[in-house]
């Protein structure tokens, strides 16, 4: 992603220097995944016919701050189900020295020299861990405000009152974040998933969401002719897809400026506080099935967190249904931003115009970290099968591991976006009324489209198989 | 920037309190932990794992 004034330090770089960035990151990321599977192993079962179990010995050791209602002291301490709790102070020093380490290969290619470095970076981990203290305050975080909103308002107020301290800048760098993040993103995203509701959820969720998607791009361009194409593709997927994980993904792949991510997310996670409550009213108040509200719940409400609350309002099997169906939804971003960055390889040039290109400047221009991403992807989905792995060590790698590290990345990220941004950039974003537009229409087109597919597919096709899998 | 940290401070620290002890807010908060939901996910990754 890019600054609206074209400061980016990465751009300055010639194309060269960033595509080594692009490799040196996806290196980066395939090695952490790979150290990441040796802690976890399959313990033989004990009865005949029983489930292995699978063993996290790195469970617990990247940090995650709890919740907390009136006391933030309380989000350092471990909530076990059983026991006393424990002081997360372990936890974040090694999550600094585990992230630190990844970094400092990118440090080192940057030429930041390591006191630049060592404080740059102890800063900005101070200031992801006050976003994750705001983000977790239990009212913050039930109508699904995520912390990536305010590690950019904390790197928003700093850069427009004081300013970047000069001492931080040079870590200042949330694109090379971002790549490192999704590389490792890409093992979350599991093709497996995508069979959970048979022929129903797939429709559901990879039929109607890229036809949102696209149509929705298309009445940007043409019909509300928003300048940037890449605001509008950022905010049709993440309209359409799922949220800010989508708008992190498609940003980076078709290289938006960091104020039109930051305005896609802002928007989408205002919109999802709404519709988390309107929706399962409207599913109670007409007297909707519940299943056939709950896939439609699942395959409008942008952010995941949203479906899994909205979901649980209309009973378990409902909760089952939208969670299940924005999972399979959650696994289409791994396509969409590889098809975004191939499309964008193809059409956009940096300097804006669109000649056509042969193969070699497609693939010249083609955001590399994106290899690593779906790489990751199809390493996770589909290597732990051929070897003869449980399928469920990669599912728990992922999950309780790398998952984490990805977390703080994002937020280390959007940190940095917010130190590198102009509010008056920003606002220009807020202040047209075209961006905003897209966005609503898209979603009342997503939402009428879910309706009739998730009415046609949950509740006349296949209504008794979906009850039969629910039965199970 | 001090308007902000005084502003940051009184709402995580005194209205967002507050709120969370309005009788409809602490049931909803009540509703998502019983069922163990985290609204705040953004991927299914995040979500806790249901019975």
């Amino acid at each position: 992603m890019q600054s609206a004034s074209g400061t980016d330090p990465s751009l300055a770089k010639p194309i060269s220097k960033r595509l080594h960035e692009d490799w040196l990151v996806v290196g980066i990321g395939a090695i952490a995944l790979l150290v990441a599977t040796f802690f976890v192993s399959a313990k033989p079962a004990n009865a005949v016919g029983g489930k292995p179990e699978i063993v996290n010995t790195a469970k617990g050791t990247i940090a995650k701050l709890e919740s907390w209602k009136d006391a933030p002291g309380k989000a350092f301490f471990t909530k076990p189900k059983k026991g006393e709790p424990q002081f997360l102070g372990g936890a974040l020093l090694i999550t600094f020295a585990v992230i630190g380490t990844l970094l400092m290969p990118v440090a080192y290619a940057r030429g930041i020299s390591p006191g630049s470095f060592m404080v740059g970076y102890l800063v900005l981990f101070l200031l992801a861990i006050f976003a994750f203290l705001m983000s977790t305050q239990e009212v913050v975080k039930q109508y699904n405000f995520e912390y990536v909103l305010w590690a950019l308002l904390l790197g928003l107020t700093i850069s427009n009152t004081i300013g970047t301290p000069d001492f931080l800048k040079p870590m200042v760098i949330g694109d090379t974040f971002i790549k490192l993040g999704l590389v490792l993103f890409g093992a979350e995203v599991l093709f497996g998933k995508l069979v959970a509701l048979g022929v129903p959820g797939v429709f559901t969720s990879w039929v109607v969401t890229p036809i949102v998607l696209i149509t929705t791009y298309w009445f940007g361009q043409r019909i509300l002719k928003i300048e940037s194409p890449s605001l509008n593709m950022v905010i049709s997927a993440d309209m359409s897809v799922c949220g800010v994980s989508a708008a992190i993904a498609t940003g980076a792949a078709c290289r938006a400026k960091r104020e039109e991510v930051s305005y896609a997310i802002g928007v989408s996670l205002l919109f999802t506080a709404v519709m988390m409550i309107v929706q399962p009213y409207i599913v109670l108040k007409t007297g909707m099935d519940p299943i056939v509200g709950a896939a439609w719940i699942g395959g409008t409400i942008d952010s995941t967190g949203a479906v899994a609350a909205a979901g649980a309002v209309l009973g378990d099997d409902a909760a089952t249904v939208a969670n299940t169906v924005k999972m399979i939804q959650n696994v289409l971003i791994g396509v969409i931003a590889f098809g975004v960055a191939t499309y964008w390889s193809t059409r956009y040039r940096e300097s804006g115009d669109t000649n056509s290109v042969g193969i070699s400047e497609i693939w010249t221009r083609f955001p590399k970290f994106v290899i690593g991403f779906i790489g990751a992807s199809l390493a996770f989905s589909f290597l732990p099968s051929w070897i003869g792995w449980d399928s469920n060590i990669a599912e728990v790698v992922s999950k309780e591991i790398t998952s984490q590290v990805r977390i703080w990345l994002f937020c280390l990220a959007f940190v940095a976006f917010g130190l590198e941004t102009n509010f008056r950039e920003l606002w220009k974003y807020l202040c047209v009324g075209k961006p905003l537009l897209l966005y609503i229409i898209g979603q009342a087109w997503s939402m009428i489209l879910s309706l009739a597919m998730a009415t046609l597919m949950f509740g006349v096709l296949y209504a008794d198989k979906v009850k039969s899998i629910l039965a199970k | 920037m001090l308007g902000m940290i005084v502003a940051i401070v009184t709402i995580w620290m005194v209205v967002l309190p507050a709120a969370a002890k309005l009788p409809t807010v602490q049931n909803h908060l009540e509703f998502l932990e019983s069922h163990r939901i985290n609204a705040a996910a953004m991927f299914y990754t995040e979500l806790e794992p249901r019975d």
